[in-house]
């Protein structure tokens, strides 16, 4: 059985997502988008065009290319929405017995025609996308639509090849997103506020089931007025400063389209943005730039009417619910314009409550269609729920430094390993300390458990291979194992409830971690700075006594003297210095190690040696507590 | 007869695991398909990873593209008085060494004066009457590139609609 795809049939733009190991994913169109404009085009060559490609030709073939189709599905030529848009729109809108057709090229075409197009391409994608056929979707709808808009919308799929297994209102597939279904009894607003038209919802959720209780909202509202509004400002403010009319230059006007969107997304980020727009135009006096500085504050002065026309809507949808906005639970916030501050400021002050966020509002009605297919395809189980774990594991390395194995978030059941060796020479035995949390340092992190692995076989350090194993099982119960490659001999540890900490107490620890990371950070870096020193002081030692009189004197003078300077310093303070130090030693070292090379090319025994040198101190090399002590002894 | 006490009863359910037939047929089929999505996800992010690579610049040299296009325009509109001044030609070399670095990374300009329409390659901005034939670019309002074989942007341009007004 093939996948179910979900599907957002925009009026402007078009969304599609899939579930894809229990989590919605969205398609890409064949350009690599997530959206598609839901614009049909029959190019002058009779060539039909869909998405992108058919914007980009609808100014010099505007009677032929088809947009806002959305507006006339299912609807009879004397609705008085048709009626309005056949003002509105540059192509033909004709009558057809009862029903409503536009004109494209020769042929007249009904709504649902054309919207297959638009569908037929989302299918081809989707196709190319999960490289198998597509042929079962849910299409959403506005929850405003009647039977006859549902069925043209079915009907639609069917042109296109889609088997339509559900259609579903739009702020219903929202509200499924957001996994509110899972919820019981609440009233949640759905503000939809898109490229070219506004929604809002009142639904009321029970037993699982979304009642849509009301709907409002104006048709003719959306992004795309925003724009137009920046881009009258800037020309009157140019003609202001400079004198000149940009209204009526394309070139510049394309300029100040692209600026003016650019703006609006800055200004959702930052205070202040400056609009730079050198050599705009030119008159007789030579050529004109456009420098505009312009502040959140200005802009939601400029679009402030159009956010209050939504306001209205959402009073008449209360109404008509019979509720008043301290009723609503939940406010779900859809379409591209919502990521403006100004516009979510509005919508919390008019319901007194912080909407929803986290799901991209451009997709986050594709997601929740694709969510109802995987229902539908019983692919959607609650006994599959994944789990992650909530904070890092790791173990205690040398310096006391948490070296962790597996990362916050990871999903379980899941198992990394890691081989680890030895600080000390000789070291017999390590310690492996397990810790759970972010900090950099062992001490500030949970200790889950600790146990012994001993009975290593005598070696220099760094030598001894101990392979170190985190397993996770999907109950959570964390096996930490480690084996002594070259004994074979292994010690391991069962820790349930490594996830057990209350929610409270992981994000306490998060935030602990958050708060101390930088100065964590520092000092994780000194550690670090001071193993290596402590490394390459131990591989020269190992050289020059290695080399013995092979190095020339003078070389051997100069490491020497270096390899002194190094270890004088390394327990200071002054990082800046030790690396220094370290990094003339390394140079000193290596010219000792080619030498010895070319002295001993031919043998192969000397290979490994140089080889040695060459050897980066180990990460992350497990301490011994004893042997640690005992080092500083020596 | 009591099933309890039966004793070939108890083995059977014993040497059963307690799920329903149905259940494991769904638990199974349910494993199959997440791992088919992992191997097809697999696939395609391998497929993302290697243009990810290719066309790991994009974005940033999408918003270098209008530092050049400007660079262009302000030689465009370079004074005639001006032209042969040393400082000037300057500026002008530093334009060069920045369309270089670009076109080493693989930018390359996509042609549209005088070329026909084409909705691969460019934007329509306006139509305008003029001598040259119907669907000819008549001027590139703003240039298109190619980044290797992908088109970063589409020239925006005015397409002629022939000699006389025909709306």
């Amino acid at each position: 059985m093939g996948k179910i795809i979900g599907i957002d049939l925009g009026t402007t733009n078009s969304a599609m997502a899939v579930m894809e190991g229990g989590e919605p994913t969205i398609i890409t169109n064949s350009e690599g988008g997530r959206t598609t404009p839901s614009i049909v085009a029959e190019s002058k060559s009779g060539e039909r065009l869909v998405g992108q490609a058919a914007k980009r030709q609808g100014v010099i073939n505007y009677e032929n290319t088809i947009f806002s189709v959305k507006r006339l599905i299912g609807r009879s030529f004397d609705d008085p929405e048709v009626q309005r848009d056949i003002k509105l729109v540059p192509y033909k809108i004709v009558k057809s017995g009862n029903h409503t057709k536009v004109k494209m090229g020769e042929k007249e075409y009904s709504p649902e025609e054309v919207s297959a197009s638009i569908l037929g391409k989302l299918k081809a994608d989707a196709e190319a996308f999960l490289g198998e056929k597509v042929t079962e979707a849910v299409i959403t709808v506005p929850a405003y639509f009647n039977d006859s808009q549902r069925q043209a919308t079915k009907d639609a799929g069917k042109i296109a090849g889609l088997e339509v297994k559900r259609i579903i209102n739009e702020p219903t597939a929202a509200a499924l997103a957001y996994g509110l279904d899972k919820k019981k009894d609440e009233k949640i607003a759905v503000y939809d506020l898109g490229g070219g038209t506004f929604d809002v919802s009142i639904l009321e959720l029970g037993d699982g089931v979304f009642e849509v209780k009301s709907t409002n909202g104006d048709t003719h509202l959306g992004g795309d007025d925003f724009d137009q509004h920046i881009i009258e400002w800037l020309i009157e403010e140019f003609k202001k400063d400079q004198g000149v009319d940009l209204s009526k230059d394309t070139a510049a006007l394309q300029r100040l389209k692209e600026e003016a969107e650019k703006t609006k997304i800055e200004l959702s980020s930052s205070k202040e943005t400056e609009i730079n727009i050198p050599f705009i135009t030119a008159d007789q006096t030579g050529p004109k730039h456009l420098n505009i500085k312009i502040t959140r504050a200005k802009l939601e002065d400029l679009v402030g009417e159009l956010v209050k026309k939504t306001i209205e809507p959402c009073e008449k949808a209360l109404k008509d619910a019979g509720l008043k906005a301290s009723d609503i639970n939940e406010i779900i916030l859809v379409g591209g314009m919502t990521r403006m501050p100004k516009v979510q400021e509005v919508v919390k002050e008019f319901f007194g409550k912080e909407p929803l966020k986290g799901v991209n509002p451009d997709e986050v009605v594709a997601i929740g269609a694709a969510i109802q297919g995987g229902v539908l395809g019983g692919e959607v189980k609650d006994v599959l729920l994944l789990d992650v774990t909530p904070l890092s594991l790791g173990i205690e390395t040398l310096g006391s430094v948490s070296t962790k194995l597996i990362e916050r978030n990871t999903t379980v059941p899941t198992s990394k390993t890691e081989v680890f060796s030895t600080a000390a020479d000789n070291q017999t035995s390590v310690e492996i300390h397990v810790l759970q949390g972010e900090r950099e340092f062992a001490t500030d992190n949970k200790t889950l458990g600790r146990f012994i692995l001993d009975g290593i076989p005598p070696a220099p350090r760094g030598i001894p291979q101990v392979e170190v194993t985190f397993d996770i099982d999907a109950n959570g119960i964390l096996n930490v194992s480690a084996k002594d490659k070259a004994s074979g001999k292994e010690q391991k540890i069962t820790i349930s409830g490594s996830s057990a900490l209350s929610d409270d107490e992981v994000e306490k620890m998060r935030q602990e971690a958050e708060k101390h990371a930088d100065e964590d950070k520092k000092k994780k870096e000194t550690v670090e700075t001071k193993n290596m020193a402590d490394s390459l002081i131990y591989t020269t030692e190992k050289t020059l006594k290695d080399a013995g009189d092979k190095v020339k004197e003078e070389d051997k003078k100069d490491v020497e003297t270096k390899l002194e300077e190094l270890k004088r310093i390394k327990d200071g303070d002054d990082m800046e210095a030790i690396k220094k130090s370290y990094q003339e030693l390394s140079e000193a070292v290596q010219k000792v190690g080619a030498a010895m090379y070319e002295e001993a090319s031919k043998s192969e025994g000397d290979d490994k040696k140089d080889d040695k040198k060459d050897d980066e101190p180990v990460e992350g090399e497990v301490v011994d507590e004893d042997k640690k002590d005992e080092k500083k002894k020596k | 007869m009591d099933k309890k006490n039966d004793l070939n009863y108890i083995k059977k359910t014993k040497n059963k695991p307690n799920l329903k037939k149905d259940e494991l047929t769904e638990v199974k089929n349910l494993l199959l398909r997440v791992r088919a999505d992992f191997d097809n996800y697999r696939k395609r992010t391998q497929k993302e990873k290697e243009l990810f690579g290719e066309y790991l610049n994009t974005d940033l040299i999408l918003r270098i593209i209008p530092i050049l296009d400007n660079f262009k325009l302000a030689i465009k509109h370079l004074p005639n008085e001006l032209k042969d001044n040393d400082w000037v030609k300057g500026v002008w070399q530093i334009e060069k060494q920045l369309e270089q670095v670009l076109i080493d990374e693989g930018l390359s300009e996509i042609q549209s004066s005088g070329a026909k329409f084409d909705t691969d390659l460019h934007e329509a901005v306006e139509e305008v009457t003029s001598g040259t034939p119907p669907g000819i670019i008549t001027e590139e309002v703003m240039k298109g590139y190619k980044l290797k074989n992908k088109i970063i942007r589409h020239a925006k341009v005015k397409v002629s609609k022939g000699e006389k007004e025909n709306g």
